[in-house]
């Protein structure tokens, strides 16, 4: 039977358009592709790119009001400046070590110790002014963030971001308690434990293609137009002041409510616009946890998502995906 | 109790009397009683003990109960004695005024390592918190017509109708009579005595309250109701009647009836009958009237009420109504309680002394009563244990009584206080029972929720299941009146009652001072017992006023409703004082319940006045319309009001009349403070439930308390059996009014999230939920349960002693060294040294330290150790490992010493009892129970990948997916309602507050949320569109996204999974045990065999019920059919030798199974049968019958 599938070439060409870009914060479009490319990237960007994160705590001592295991867990979520998380080993690889922390393939090691004087003040043991790190280049992402700030890189950051410098709280102790341990950060993914996900937002939308019938809309009046503006829930359409014509000041605020599609049946107008997702085009907005910045995750995402599609391809040649295609074809 | 409770008791208590012979008399009497403050000895000083320590240590928080006892002797010796005796330890309730923690601040409580928020209310017994229950009991002081079928039983001629009276002393002691109607016509009095009932005609007992004529006490029951026949004809016949007795004064008749109980009172033989008559009446009927003539105006208008009911001119008092309830609260309860252990000793040491006196004859007064040590002795022996017992009673909730107390149990009284989380634990103080033995009742009236019970219980909360209906909970805003006037602290509660300054309380409570207000009111006085009572009461004209049950007299019908008004008037007006225009102020929660006098006289309850002052009575505030100030009404009171619930209701304005002083006696008079008031606490913190079906809160309410909480801020200084706790709590964003009201922010049970509703995996089917991987990990529904469990060296001894030998254990890790004190002295238990600096010893355990004991923050698994003794004696050991087969931590050991000592280093260490707590981790597991605050209840299927879950448009991805299928049938659109205001109030910063009824048609919730959804640019209904994680594709429908709190309930799969393939058997059945603590198996019952046997499947029925269970294989001689004549002989060889050695291989080796009876072994044949059968086969021939089994080769 002929494979009709095998021939024939599928490949496209993707553009990306960078809208914004910032440290913990990216805009883009991808365009001249399909939702499973789209969404590929977002799972990958969410689950699969590595950071590092505090895996191993062993506690010396521990008088605060927390369980052991509860402050382990904070310390694991605690975001750790991870730019270096491609190159590391994952410690189950690693043949230098036996993942015990001393290696510095696959492992860096903190240190805690903090105890409340009989000051009568209760002490806030934080990631900030508590946590140590062996390894400068991973440490708490507030910690390098006051370093860039010491160096005079404060423009480079959004000024309320950086409004609160005390850092992420583990515990506070109360006089006479004490905490100390040491804690083993490692490379990990989100797929694991969402602790190691870089990504706080990951998300993407159809761009939309709004088609107003501005015949149609000049049959009402004004108020009618400006109750059917309002009812869009985000600001999608506008009123020229001058024109007096319904126009669009931002499709991409639309979130395929339907919203003003049902307000122009019930004003007895269908029709009066007409909104389609475009198939190929994505708009994407990424946020990080500060682990790594948003341009170091997207492009970690496609070296990742490459990686992946290099161990399919590489599976092609032992004729696994030839009877796929097989298959596909009902052969 | 504390406060005056036990004076009353002391002041009520009879001196025991009795006589040794015709000249000497012994009169015994307690004379003082004193409870002290919890404390224990510290070397040479007395240190208090705190509740805490006692929780800890499991021992009991009490105080020594001492008293004197006075003893006269009159005679040969005259002398009196006052003999100090100690009546053992009585617990005392936290927070009493014998509490060490009474009036500190939270601060100082905190510091003291209690809970800052300690309210009190329970008892520890032996480290157990127990609360002693609320119970519904009959209204006390009023007389109750009731029919009930029971009542025929009496005798010949007893009809099923009758007026019962709790009448009750100044110290809430009571004693109920009944009156009976006869067919015949005549009336019977019953009282109950010793618990046993006696019936006395009704006119003995008049005649002996006061010396009366026929034609009075004729006029004073009938009054000028000549023409109503009925009732002179019974009246007339009941005169008539009594002529048999021939007894005409009122001396005669109470001799005669002192001649009938002599014996039973036990009186000595220098009363005469009448005085026995006397005392008789005093003690038992209408102990709430002191005077005689009180007594008798009692009984005349009970007369009356029950000639009425008899006449269908009054219904009967609804039993099971809120209205004819009063409260047992655990204070009065104790304290009967106590007063009758009282009095049980005192007549215990009459036994004695009389014994003694027989035992002795001649000598007995010469030695015995020259001086005090005889009654020092007995008195000792006797009250010693009055504590013991009452711990007994708070512990097991049993009351053991010689009189019963006039109550309708005698257990159940107690419960444990569970500190599940905060929800649980305060419910038990506002849950009320209405008496175990409604739990046996078969019909369903007694569970009805009733009208009467407005705002009083609530009527949401209460269980599902055996005890729905009985036991209730106190309404928000409903108070208990525990304490009589003048000893009541202040109610703190949202509308505090305001007591009138610098005036006496108890004054304003008076019979007299009411009388005159009453008077002043156009009230005519009337009854025997009164002064200036001539005038006769008119029924058919007049009310009756009875105050506290007794007879005050009589208010013309017309003239009743402004008399009550002006009442209310003076009530709710009491705290500004006296003044000009309102001569006279009533105590705020004296309750007038005004029963009026219908047009028709057969459908209401007996008319009257009814002003209660007694405390054991529920109050709650509503707003007088008329004086625009909060008054305190009752459950009797509310019924024949006017009160609306909103202001809609209002009809017609009571604003009519200008002059708020003038009559209204129509339209509405009263409003409520609120809609909300009916609910209990834990049901008005259910937000928007009035959107719910209203079973759905019921449910909440019960779930609410099992939900993993926040049960207290001490976790590191309790010891319970088993806390829960949840850990990253958050406040929930929508909530009631009552949540901040109450702080429930401090004592956390839940977390917000994030909810889509959308059937998305397959794996949210039947109440499955599917919780995101990622919010797991985050810390959603993390969660430890706390256990303890003590070790008690002696206990330990006990257990391994065996006949000739007990050891004697230590708290020690060193193999095979008893330790000398010298040693262990060594040890400071502040710096740890290395146990090799000390001793060469090696250690028994290497996880354990030094001593014995695990070092906290330890993680155990099954089977390893956790505490290591040393047997002093003999240098074994014995090793208390981990039980369980879950893994945990030790959170804390608690080393408890014996608390007399413990100064030196030596006696430190020199403990018996340890205590160590277990933390196991409960993070959510598949199968683990969660809810939303609206009884949708589900268990966790999957934790999904966060990147496969759906996504919305800006990024969110939800925490919990719900199946819409939870929602058609439940109708729990108070959920919906919770998740759009969830959503809103988190994007817009702020809380939503859910308090029902404040949302209405005009006023539509969900135009208000809508509205501010759409502010922040989310749809107004609250869905939203969603993408697939899977796909990345747009789902067609929207979905409803929002915010709802979620609670994690405490039913946990880790408690429950019970897996088994072998393990433990029985001994005589050889059949697996039942239990998952030991784990055994899940029965598979009839049902489940006859599931199995429809199917067919007979290979897995026969792997069931018997290779998995009890088989063996069973040696049958095949001839004589025996299966217990079959034993094991080992096959002597040539040589004679035994080639027993073999016999562990089975039978095919050297054993011959041989057959005694048939004496051979030729015909024995194995066969494969249930253990079980053996068993039977034995447990016949015990009986005489012979079991044989037919066997064929096939």
């Amino acid at each position: 039977m002929e494979r009709s599938a095998a021939g024939a070439s599928y490949q496209r060409f993707p553009r990306v358009r960078i809208r914004e870009l910032k440290d913990e914060y990216a805009k883009f479009e991808l365009k001249d592709t399909d939702a499973s490319m789209a969404n590929a990237l977002r799972r990958v960007m969410i689950a699969e790119v590595p950071t590092v994160a505090i895996d191993l705590v062993e506690i010396e001592s521990n008088s605060s009001v927390l369980n052991d295991e509860f402050l382990a867990h904070r310390l694991g979520l605690i975001p750790l400046t991870s730019s270096g998380a491609m190159s590391m080993r994952f410690s189950r690889d690693c043949d230098a070590c036996d993942g015990d922390g001393s290696c510095e393939h696959c492992s860096v090691e903190f240190h805690l110790a903090a105890r409340a004087t009989d000051s009568g003040q209760t002490l806030e043991v934080t990631s900030t002014k508590d946590l140590r790190s062996t390894d400068p280049k991973v440490c708490p992402v507030d910690q390098q963030r006051e370093y860039q700030q010491a160096l005079g890189n404060v423009d480079a950051y959004e000024p309320d971001a950086a409004g609160d410098h005390r850092g992420i709280l583990i515990v506070k102790l109360r006089r006479g308690q004490e905490l100390r341990l040491r804690a083993i950060a490692r490379k990990g993914i989100g797929k694991d434990h969402a602790k190691w996900s870089p990504a706080a937002t990951v998300t993407f939308m159809y761009e939309p293609d709004i088609r107003i019938n501005q015949e149609l809309m000049e049959t009402l009046t004004l108020e009618e137009k400006q109750s059917w503006v309002e009812s869009s829930p985000t600001k999608v359409f506008d009123i020229d002041p001058v024109t007096q014509q319904v126009t669009i000041v931002d499709a991409e605020a639309y979130t395929y409510d339907d919203e003003v599609i049902k307000k122009a049946e019930a004003m007895g107008k269908p029709g009066l616009v007409e909104i389609n997702a475009k198939e190929d085009s994505f708009v994407f907005t990424v946020e990080t946890t500060g682990a790594i910045t948003a341009y170091e995750l997207i492009m970690n995402a496609i070296t990742v998502l490459r990686q992946k599609l290099d161990a399919v391809r590489l599976q092609d040649d032992d004729g696994d995906l030839l009877d796929l295609g097989a298959h596909l074809t009902g052969g | 109790m504390l406060d005056h409770g036990l004076d009353d008791a002391l002041a009520d208590l009879l001196p025991v009397e009795l006589s040794i012979n015709e000249d000497t008399h012994i009169k015994m009497q307690f004379t003082s009683l004193e409870i002290g403050y919890p404390c224990r000895p510290l070397g040479a000083d007395i240190v208090p003990v705190t509740p805490r320590e006692c929780r800890e240590s499991a021992t009991s928080y009490s105080g020594s109960f001492k008293g004197s006892i006075e003893v006269t002797i009159e005679g040969k010796v005259n002398a009196q004695y006052v003999i100090p005796v100690k009546l053992g330890d009585l617990p005392i309730m936290v927070m009493s005024s014998k509490c060490n923690l009474r009036n500190l601040a939270p601060k100082k409580l905190a510091e003291m390592e209690e809970e800052s928020n300690e309210v009190g209310g329970y008892f520890i017994v032996n480290g157990i918190e127990r609360v002693i229950r609320l119970l519904q009991i009959q209204r006390r002081n009023y007389a109750v017509a009731i029919e009930r079928s029971t009542f025929r039983n009496r005798g010949n001629n007893y009809s099923d109708k009758g007026v019962a009276m709790k009448c009750t002393k100044k110290d809430l002691t009571s004693a109920t009579i009944t009156l009976h109607y006869l067919n015949n016509g005549c009336a019977t009095l019953r009282f109950v005595l010793r618990k046993q009932e006696f019936l006395l005609p009704v006119i003995l007992v008049a005649k002996s309250l006061m010396n009366i004529s026929d034609k009075e006490l004729f006029d004073r029951i009938v009054g000028e109701n000549l023409d109503n026949t009925f009732l002179t004809t019974r009246i007339e016949l009941l005169l008539r009647d009594y002529k048999q007795y021939n007894l005409h004064s009122m001396n005669e008749c109470l001799a005669y009836l002192g001649s009938l109980f002599r014996n039973l009172l036990g009186v000595t033989s220098k009363y005469s009958d009448l005085e026995t008559g006397i005392l008789l009446i005093k003690r038992n009927l209408f102990i709430h009237v002191e005077s005689f003539g009180g007594k008798l105006d009692c009984l005349i208008f009970m007369i009356r009420k029950l000639f009425s009911f008899v006449q269908g001119k009054c219904i009967n008092d609804n039993a099971d109504a809120l209205m004819n309830h009063d409260l047992l609260l655990p204070g009065h309860l104790l304290n009967m309680i106590i007063k009758e252990k009282l009095e049980e000793s005192l007549t215990a040491s009459k036994g004695l002394v009389i014994r003694d006196s027989r035992v002795m004859k001649g000598k007995f007064e010469a030695e015995c009563l020259k001086n005090n040590k005889y009654f020092q002795r007995l008195c000792d022996r006797v009250c010693g244990n009055i504590g013991a017992k009452i711990a007994t009673f708070l512990s097991s909730g049993n009351v053991v009584s010689s009189s019963g107390l006039d109550l309708m149990q005698k257990s159940g009284f107690t419960i444990i206080a569970e500190r599940l989380n905060l929800f649980r634990f305060f419910s038990h103080f506002q849950s009320v029972h209405r008496g175990q033995f409604f739990t046996t009742m078969k019909t369903t009236t007694v569970r009805k929720l009733l009208p009467e019970s407005w705002g009083f219980l609530c009527p949401v909360h209460t269980p599902d299941g055996a005890p729905c209906g009985l036991l209730n909970h106190l309404a928000k805003d409903a108070v208990i009146l525990s304490y009589p006037p003048s000893k009541k602290p202040p109610i703190t509660t949202t509308h505090p009652v305001a007591q009138p300054s610098a005036v006496n309380l108890d004054l304003l409570c008076s019979k007299s001072y009411l009388q005159e207000v009453l008077v002043s009111l156009g009230m005519q006085i009337s009854g025997l017992g009164n002064y200036d009572g001539q005038a006769i009461f008119n029924e058919r004209e007049s009310l009756s006023v009875l105050i506290d049950g007794v007879f005050a007299g009589f208010v013309q019908k017309e003239k009743a409703p402004s008399v009550v008004a002006q009442l209310r008037r003076m009530k709710s007006l009491a705290k500004y004082g006296r003044r000009a225009d309102l001569p006279y102020i009533l105590e705020p929660t004296t309750e007038i319940g005004f029963i009026p006098k219908l047009e028709f006289d057969n459908l209401g309850p007996y008319p009257g006045i009814y002003i209660f002052t007694q405390h054991g009575r529920m109050s709650r505030p509503v707003l007088n319309l008329h004086t625009k100030e909060v008054e305190w009404i009752g459950p009797m009171e509310q019924v024949f009001m006017e009160i609306a619930c909103v202001k809609e209701d209002i009809f017609p304005s009571p604003f009519k009349t200008a002059s708020s002083t003038s009559v209204e006696d129509e339209g509405t008079s009263h409003i409520e403070l609120s809609p909300t008031v009916m609910l209990s606490q834990i049901a008005s913190l259910t937000p928007y439930s009035d959107y719910n079906q209203s079973p759905r809160n019921m449910y909440q309410c019960q779930m609410g308390k099992q939900t993993m909480g926040t049960p207290t801020h001490a976790f590191k200084f309790r010891a319970d059996n088993k806390l829960y706790r949840i850990l990253n709590v958050q406040a929930p964003i929508v909530q009631t009014k009552t949540h901040g009201e109450y702080f429930m922010d401090e004592y956390p049970q839940g977390c917000n999230a994030v909810v889509a509703v959308i059937s998305y995996t397959g794996y949210d089917m039947e109440d499955a939920m599917i919780i995101n991987k990622a919010a797991y990990e985050r810390g959603f529904g993390h969660g430890c349960v706390y256990k303890t469990m003590f070790v008690d060296l002696e206990e330990e001894e006990v257990k391994a002693a065996n006949l000739t030998s007990r050891p004697s254990f230590k708290f020690s890790n060193f193999k095979g060294v008893a330790m000398t004190n010298n040693q262990t002295s060594k040890i400071s238990l502040n710096s740890p040294v290395k146990h090799d600096a000390i001793f060469g010893g090696d250690l028994v355990c290497e996880s354990l330290d030094y001593d014995g004991l695990p070092a906290e923050g330890n993680l155990v698994h099954y089977g390893e150790p956790i505490v290591c003794l040393i047997d002093v004696s003999t240098g074994n050991h014995k090793i208390i490992s981990h039980k369980d087969h879950e893994p945990a931590y030790i959170d804390a050991v608690r080393v408890i010493g014996l608390g007399s000592s413990t100064n030196t280093k030596v006696e430190r260490s020199n403990f018996r009892r340890v205590a160590i707590t277990l933390r196991y981790r409960r993070n959510p597991i598949i199968g683990d129970k969660f809810s939303s605050r609206h009884g949708q209840k589900g268990t966790l299927s999957v934790l999904w990948p966060q990147e496969n879950m759906p996504f919305s448009e800006s990024g969110m991805s939800p925490d919990v997916l719900i199946n819409p299928h939870a929602f058609p049938s439940r109708m729990t659109i108070g959920m919906l309602i919770e998740s759009m205001a969830g959503k809103a109030g988190a994007i817009h910063g702020m809380f939503q507050d859910a308090t029902p009824f404040q949302f209405h048609e005009e006023r539509k919730v969900i135009d208000y949320v809508g509205e501010q959804l759409r502010a922040c640019g989310y749809q107004y209904y609250g869905s939203e569109p969603l993408y697939n994680g899977l796909t990345g594709k747009v789902m067609q429908a929207d979905i409803f996204i929002g915010l709802v709190f979620y609670q994690r309930l405490r039913h946990m799969v880790s408690d429950k999974s019970q897996v088994r393939s072998t393990g433990p058997v029985t001994a005589i059945t050889r059949q697996p045990v039942k239990g998952r603590k030991k784990h055994g198996g899940i029965r598979l019952g009839e049902m489940e065999r006859d599931a199995l046997l429809s199917h067919g499947v007979a290979f897995c029925l026969q792997d069931r019920l018997m290779n998995c269970s009890d088989s063996h294989v069973a040696f049958v001689c095949s001839q004589c059919g025996n299966l217990l004549s079959i034993f094991a002989q080992s096959i002597k060889n040539s040589i004679g030798q035994s080639t027993m050695r073999f016999e562990n291989t089975g039978f095919r080796t050297q054993m011959q199974q041989t057959c005694h009876e048939c004496k051979n072994s030729e015909f024995v044949r194995p066969v494969y049968l249930p253990y079980v059968f053996r068993y039977l086969t034995n447990e016949l021939a015990g009986m005489g019958i012979k079991l044989t089994l037919e066997i064929e080769n096939s």
